[in-house]
Order: structure tokens, then C-alpha cells, then sequence
């Protein structure tokens, strides 16, 4: 039985009109055009105990939104869903206490008061025991090195701290379905590394089934089998990431370094040249071609040396956004 | 229950441990609220500079009348005031999502996070009017006072939050209306006098749909020995209405914002 | 000035925004007042219709001019100025070339325009009431200077609620100093009570002091006859406090913004 059941699921959005200048404002104080975007648009899909996937798309592309939905803070338009077997937008308290949220740059700790305060409350909220309270917040501190900022005052820490305080307060009573809003923005890049590792290993660890949505395509390599990309509210894609470079990428990336300088018309007669420098050449060659063409080069040109590449996912993911196409 | 009187402990804590790092707010607050009561005094005696009694109420009874609202106004500022004032706020960035995904009422979480412990006292301050006015002045027989006076007062007190609630959970309707509070405080303002100024149109009003006389009026009565039974039950009976009214209002406004924000 | 035009054309643009808040801000002021008017008519009514010289008719124009001036004249920049100091924000203004209370002032303009707009049907209906009293004489000649009166109240309010915003650069709650401000020009300004119907003392005190050149004052010379000795020396005192609250506005900016970039905040 999926975690996470969605068929269908719609989510559209009405808003004003509003343009600019005072002449438009005064308009608008009579009459205000109303327009609709839909920002989900009929998604299907189904998520199993334990994994980890991936939402990936940018901004707008209606991540939050299916998130918001899968947790019961938006309802849909129109469709079904099912989470742990309940319906998320019913917001039964036995739902809600099973799942946790977090939304990366939103504080749902108390902004004056030590992070523990904030731990305590959630503890009564989601009625934890004192044994398993305690329990689960050394252990969560010890795994995310923050043991002695518990008690210092939220606002006097860094957004790293802050965001591992927010997980912990998520974490507190240890929900089978964790949703991550973009968890990494914002953060430097040591933070982002550790949230990974962090987020890696406690799925590995209590098999808790973990929604993450970022458009940092870093989130998604280093944390996701499978990557559900979603733009302009529709799925292109949901699969496994390797399998998604396999669809859509017909061609790998050589780059040689060469002795002695080569000519760009030279090595055009092979195959398209991305770059080229005198002494270094950067080719796309189908998936084919790739051992011919490498055999080829090293007999043929004075290689100093030669790298084989995937395309880098970026380009396979902005190649699927701007085509538009699944 | 008991789940809900433990969270109630832990926001009040954290709000007592709030007043005791912002001091200077908390002294701030207490000279503030003495400001105004000692402005409202001076127009008492303003007033009766010139007259014995206005609509059947002496000096003294006024004064009693003051206290007894400040008494409510104070109790509704200390406890649930700030907390609900936040709610248009809390909409419009987006922290409201998070509220409403806990397993907690969310009126109960959004109305008892922020308590005012600078108001208790002053809450002395104003017994200590109604004392004045009382001593100055007639006063009803202690065992009328003790059975007429606390259900009037818890009334009051469950009307003001239903009011306060229902401004405020326009908050989910538009964008811009943080400043609601506003017309609350406004119309509270009047009711410091006795409302029988205003006609009997307005006083009709204030019985019923915009219930200031059975907030602020009813309790000072008992006080006096001027109310009837009638006016005694008739007032939970508004408190009910109100609250069911304001709680309904509320669950429909968060059931539309999840259609439609 | 092509420059105040344009900054005061988008303050505008971003207060029809806040409609919302300024009518409620709007029913917020006239509620304060309401309950006054009802209360003296019931006094002047019990004690035969008449109070050293007031009478019913002229106690509730006394309150419906008081709306109506605390609709155009009075400015609130305290809590605006008080607010950006506050945060910082207002740190943006002082590098434009504008002078920060320039800034504030046009700010407040577009707010009193957008409030005036909304206060149209309040104001028919205060006229209305005026008209059922009877109407009132306005003295003709009278009335130019009824203008020039009111006109000068506006600087003495705005510098003095100016000043008040400034001690934001201080106090990190304002609030006191607001509160002291709203009572005080609230009791002395004559919101409450006529002068003549408060105790000599008090009226002493308020003698002393801005709020009741920018606001009795202009009232009294549009409802009566004044010798023109009279609003002669009115007008001196408008002019007096509007220079001396002037400076005082200078002075007290200087010393905060000193303090604020020695201290920071």
C-alpha cells in the first residue's frame, strides 16, 4: 500500500489584476479584473514507505502548492489524495500528527526564546512522551552537532543553526511522512551539505517517507533515487534520476586537453564542437559514437588527456522545462 | 482538556519569561495604561463640574462604571488581545499555514500565545477604582455582588473575545486590516459611559447586536444593585450566542482560505 | 518641486492601497469623539439648556467643526516616523535629497487625501446634521482668516506629533511618549470639552501649550465674533509655536540622527 496516493489533483488560484500607476489604482478602486492560474494541474502519482523523492522545478512550478495540499493547509480544486490513508485536507488530528512540515526560510519556532522552549511546546501539541521527548532531542542534537545552542536564543543564531532547530522541532514525534519546502535556501554551502546528510541518513535510519522540493538541482543529486519534475503545475517527468538522464540525453560530453594546439575545423569533421581553445576542445558525441570517437581522437590528435562526461543534469532538467515536452 | 490546560501553562510561561526580557516594555506598558485611566478620571470630573448626574449616574457610580470597564478591557489586553491581534499578520506571511497543520485548535494556539502580564497590574489599579466609586457611592449588598457580578463579568469577558475574534478573522478575507483592532478599541471607548446617552435607538442596539451595555454596563449595575434577574441571564445567553457565532465565522473563514488562497 | 510632485504622486499610488486601514483609522477617530457631543447635550439639556453660554446647538457644531478638523488639519506622523526610526528604514530618506521631514509631511499628505476622499459621506451627513440645527452663521468676513487660522494649525500639529515620532531615536518603545501626546493634545486641544467648560486651571495649562492654536482656535474664528485684536494675537501665537516648534524639530533631529549613527541601533 503507497504512503502517498494522488490522483488527479487540481489546485487553481483566482487573483486581481493589478498594473501600475495611479490612475490604474484609482480604476481599481471600481472595478478589479479577476484572472485564474492554475498552478496544479491534474498530477497523478504514488509515493512507497521510506523513500525519498524529489520535486523538482522552479519557482512557480507548483511544488509548494502540491505540498501544501499533501499536508491539508490548501484544498484542491479538484482530485484525491490520500497520505498514510487519511485525507490530508480533512486535517484529522490523527493525520496531523504523523506528518511533519518545514518550510525552508519560515520560522516556526519562537523568534526570543531558546529552542528548546519551542521543542517543549511541539511536545504538547503533538503529546510526546517525556522519555521519548528526551530521547529523540539528544539524539537529533547529537546528530546534527547543535547540543549546546538549544538554549540560546533563536533570533542569535545562524540560519544553519535555525534551520537544524527547525528539524528537530519537526522531528519531535517522530512522523512517518516529512515534507521539506526548499530546506537548503538560503543556507551556505557547508550548511547545505550537512542538511543533505542529515536529511540522507535519517531516512535511512527510521525509513520515514520524505517529500522534498528544491530547485537546487544539488538537493535532488545528492539526496534522490527518484526526482518528480514538475513546471507550470504539470509532471514531465517521474522516475528515477539515472533513468532520466538515460531518456533524455542521446549524447555524452568529451573534453580533451591537448600537447600541441589543434585546429576547431579539424575536429569538427567527428562531431559538434562545443568549445575551443587551441589546446582544449570540449565535444558533444552521441552515446554511439562515444568509443569511436575517443579511439579516434587519441590515435589521430596529441592528447595530454581526455575526460568522458554525462551532460550535467542542470542542462538534461532546463532542456525539459523550456521544451516543454515529456 | 487537561492537554489544553498544559499548553496554556507552557504559553504562559513563555510569555511571563518574554515580559521579564522586555522590562522596559512591561513599565512602559503600566505607566501607559495609568496615563489613560488617570486621562478618563479628569473627564469624569470634567463633567460633573457641572451636573449631579448624567442619564441616572452620579459621579461615583461613573467612576465605578470606569473601573469596571478598565477591569474588562485590562482582562482582554492581558490575555487574549495581542495573541489575536497578530492573526491578520500571521495570514498574510504565511504562518498561519503552519498553525493550521498542527493537531491543536488553532483559535486556542493563535488567542493564548501572548498574555500581558504588565496588565495585572493595573487590573489592581482598577479594583481599586471600583473600590473608590463604590465607597463614595451606593453599593449593593455583598451577596448580590458575589452571585450577580463574577457570571456578568465572565460575560463580558466571553463577549470581547467573541468580538475581537470575529474582527480579526477578517484577517482571512483581506489583505490590508491589520489595523482592526482599531474599530474594536472605538467602539469600546464609548461604552465607559452609560450608553442611555445615545437615545433609546443606540441603547436598543447596544443590548443586542453590538452588545456594549451587557459587556461593560450589566456588570457595574450589579455592582450598584441596579440590575434585574432578567438582565443576569440574559447576558451568558448573548455570550453563547456570540462565541458560537464568532467560532462558526471562523471555521468557515479557514475552511475558504484552504479553497481558495 | 517637480520632484516633491512626483514622490507624493507614488506615496498616493501606495495609500489607496491601505484603504482598507484608513477608513477604519478614520471610523477609529470619530468614535473617540462620538459619545462627547451626547454627553454635554444631556448636561446643558439638565441644567435648562444652557452652560456659560453653550447651549445645545452650539456644544454639537463645537464637536461636528472638532470632526471635521481632526479630519484635515491633524497629521499623525508619530507613529510613521516613530516606526521608521525604529526599524532603520528611515536611514533610506537621508541619503536622497530631500529633507527627512519633507519626506514625512508628504507622507502624510497622501494619507489626509486618501482619508479625506473616504470622510466625503461622513461629511454630508455632519452637514446635514448642521443644517437640522439650524444652520450657523458664519461670519463673512470672518472667513479668510477662519482659513488662515486653519492652515497654520497644520504645521503646529504636524511639528509637534514630528517631534514625538523622534524620540523613537531614544525610547525603543515609543509608546509612551505617544500616549503622553495623544492625552495630553487629546485634554488640551479641547476634544473632550469646549475651554470655557473646563476648569480654569487646566485651561491655563493648555494656554500654555500648541495643541489649542491648531485646533480651538481655527474653530473659534469660523463660529465667532472675534475682535480683531483678538485673532490678531491668535494668530502671533500660531506663528510663535509654529517657528519655536520648528526649531525645536531641527534640533531634536540633529542630536538624534548624531545618536543614532554614534550608537546605532
Amino acid at each position: 500500500m503507497p504512503i502517498i496516493e494522488v490522483k488527479n489533483l487540481t489546485k487553481k488560484y483566482e487573483y486581481y489584476k493589478k498594473a501600475p500607476g495611479l490612475l490604474a489604482s484609482m480604476k481599481s478602486l471600481f472595478h478589479r479584473e479577476k484572472l485564474y492560474t492554475e498552478a496544479v494541474k491534474n498530477i497523478s502519482f504514488t509515493v512507497e514507505e521510506g523513500e525519498l523523492v524529489g520535486f523538482l522545478g522552479p519557482n512557480g512550478a507548483g511544488k509548494t502548492t502540491t505540498l501544501k495540499m499533501l499536508s491539508g493547509i490548501l484544498y484542491p480544486t479538484s482530485g484525491e489524495a490520500k497520505v498514510l490513508g487519511h485525507v490530508p485536507w480533512k486535517r484529522e488530528k490523527k493525520y496531523q500528527k504523523q506528518f511533519a512540515i518545514v518550510m525552508g526560510q519560515k520560522n516556526q519556532l519562537w523568534w526570543d526564546l531558546p529552542a528548546m522552549d519551542s521543542f517543549i511546546l511541539n511536545k504538547e501539541i503533538y503529546e510526546v512522551p517525556d522519555a521519548q521527548f528526551k530521547k529523540t532531542v539528544d539524539g537529533l542534537a547529537e546528530l546534527l552537532e547543535i547540543k549546546d545552542i538549544l538554549d540560546v536564543q533563536v533570533r542569535k543564531l545562524s540560519l544553519g543553526q535555525r534551520m537544524k532547530c527547525e528539524l528537530i522541532a519537526a522531528l519531535l514525534h517522530q512522523p512517518k511522512v516529512l515534507f521539506l519546502d526548499e530546506p537548503t535556501i538560503g543556507l551556505d554551502v557547508v550548511s547545505q551539505q550537512k542538511m543533505r546528510e542529515f536529511i540522507k541518513t535519517y531516512n535511512e535510519q527510521k525509513k520515514t517517507t520524505i517529500l522534498l522540493t528544491s530547485h537546487y538541482m544539488e538537493d535532488v543529486k545528492a539526496l534522490c533515487k527518484r526526482v518528480i519534475i514538475i513546471d507550470h503545475g504539470e509532471i514531465r517527468y517521474d522516475g528515477a534520476l539515472s533513468a532520466l538522464i538515460d531518456k533524455y540525453v542521446d549524447h555524452k560530453v568529451i573534453t580533451v586537453t591537448f600537447t600541441k594546439p589543434v585546429e576547431r575545423v579539424d575536429l569538427e569533421k567527428f562531431c559538434p564542437v562545443m568549445e575551443c581553445t587551441p589546446l582544449r576542445a570540449v565535444l558533444n558525441v552521441p552515446n554511439e559514437e562515444v568509443k569511436k570517437v575517443a579511439a579516434k581522437i587519441l590515435t589521430t590528435y596529441p592528447v595530454d588527456d581526455i575526460l568522458i562526461d554525462e551532460v550535467p543534469v542542470e542542462d538534461v532538467i532546463r532542456r525539459i522545462f523550456t521544451t516543454g515536452k515529456s | 482538556m487537561r492537554r489544553y490546560l498544559k499548553l496554556l501553562k507552557i504559553l504562559v510561561r513563555v510569555s511571563f519569561i518574554r515580559a521579564l526580557m522586555f522590562r522596559a516594555a512591561f513599565y512602559m506598558d503600566i505607566a501607559y495604561s495609568f496615563i489613560w485611566l488617570g486621562l478618563f478620571f479628569i473627564i469624569i470630573q470634567i463633567l460633573f463640574s457641572h451636573t449631579e448626574e448624567i442619564a441616572g449616574w452620579s459621579r461615583a457610580n461613573l467612576i465605578v462604571l470606569l473601573g469596571v470597564w478598565s477591569f474588562l478591557d485590562d482582562l482582554g489586553a492581558g490575555t487574549f488581545w495581542d495573541g489575536i491581534k497578530r492573526l491578520p499578520d500571521l495570514v498574510a506571511d504565511g504562518a498561519m499555514d503552519f498553525i493550521l497543520a498542527r493537531p491543536v485548535d488553532s483559535q486556542f494556539l493563535i488567542a493564548a500565545e501572548r498574555f500581558r502580564f504588565s496588565r495585572v497590574l493595573v487590573i489592581l489599579a482598577d479594583v481599586g477604582l471600583i473600590a473608590y466609586g463604590l465607597t463614595i457611592g451606593e453599593m449593593a449588598p455583598w451577596h448580590t455582588i458575589i452571585l450577580r457580578f463574577p457570571v456578568l463579568v465572565v460575560s463580558g469577558y466571553i463577549i470581547a473575545l467573541s468580538v475581537v475574534y470575529l474582527l480579526h478573522t477578517l484577517g482571512f478575507w483581506f489583505l490590508r486590516i491589520n489595523n482592526v483592532w482599531a474599530l474594536y478599541d472605538g467602539l469600546e471607548g464609548i461604552a465607559k459611559y452609560p450608553l442611555d446617552v445615545f437615545g433609546r435607538h443606540i441603547k436598543l442596539l447596544s443590548l443586542t447586536i453590538v452588545p456594549l451595555t451587557v459587556m461593560f454596563m450589566f456588570p457595574a449595575q450589579a455592582l450598584l444593585g441596579r440590575i434585574t434577574t432578567l438582565e443576569v441571564l440574559y447576558a451568558p445567553v448573548v455570550a453563547a450566542i456570540f462565541f458560537a457565532v464568532a467560532r462558526w465565522f471562523y471555521q468557515y473563514s479557514v475552511r475558504r482560505y484552504s479553497s481558495v488562497a | 518641486m517637480k520632484k516633491y510632485w512626483t514622490i507624493f504622486r507614488v506615496e498616493l499610488e501606495n495609500t489607496i492601497a491601505f484603504r482598507g486601514p484608513a477608513f477604519i483609522w478614520m471610523l477609529f477617530d470619530l468614535l473617540w469623539i462620538v459619545v462627547y457631543p451626547f454627553i454635554w447635550v444631556f448636561i446643558i439639556r439638565a441644567q435648562g439648556g444652557e452652560i456659560q453660554g453653550w447651549n445645545v446647538t452650539a456644544i454639537i457644531l463645537y464637536f461636528v467643526f472638532m470632526a471635521v478638523m481632526n479630519n484635515f488639519i491633524l497629521m499623525h506622523p508619530e507613529v510613521h516616523v516613530g516606526d521608521e526610526i525604529y526599524t532603520g528604514n528611515f536611514s533610506n530618506y537621508i541619503v536622497k535629497p530631500l529633507s527627512y521631514l519633507m519626506n514625512a509631511f508628504i507622507h502624510e499628505t497622501a494619507w489626509k487625501v486618501v482619508r479625506t476622499i473616504l470622510f466625503v459621506p461622513i461629511l454630508f451627513l455632519l452637514i446635514l446634521i448642521i443644517l437640522r440645527l439650524g444652520g450657523f452663521t458664519i461670519h463673512a468676513n470672518q472667513a479668510p482668516f477662519a482659513i488662515l487660522v486653519a492652515l497654520l494649525a497644520v504645521p503646529i500639529y504636524f511639528l509637534s506629533a514630528f517631534i514625538i515620532g523622534l524620540t523613537s531615536f531614544w525610547l525603543e518603545d515609543s509608546s509612551i511618549a505617544r500616549t503622553i501626546f495623544w492625552t495630553t493634545s487629546g485634554l488640551f486641544g479641547g476634544q473632550y470639552a469646549p475651554f470655557e467648560l473646563m476648569p480654569r486651571f487646566l485651561d491655563r495649562i493648555a494656554s500654555a501649550l500648541p495643541f489649542k492654536y491648531a485646533i480651538y482656535f481655527p474653530l473659534r474664528v469660523a463660529s465667532q465674533t472675534m475682535s480683531s485684536a483678538e485673532i490678531l494675537r491668535g494668530v502671533l501665537m500660531q506663528v510663535i509655536w509654529m517657528i519655536a516648534l520648528f526649531i525645536l524639530a531641527k534640533l531634536v533631529w540633529k542630536k538624534g540622527l548624531t545618536r543614532y549613527s554614534a550608537v546605532g541601533r
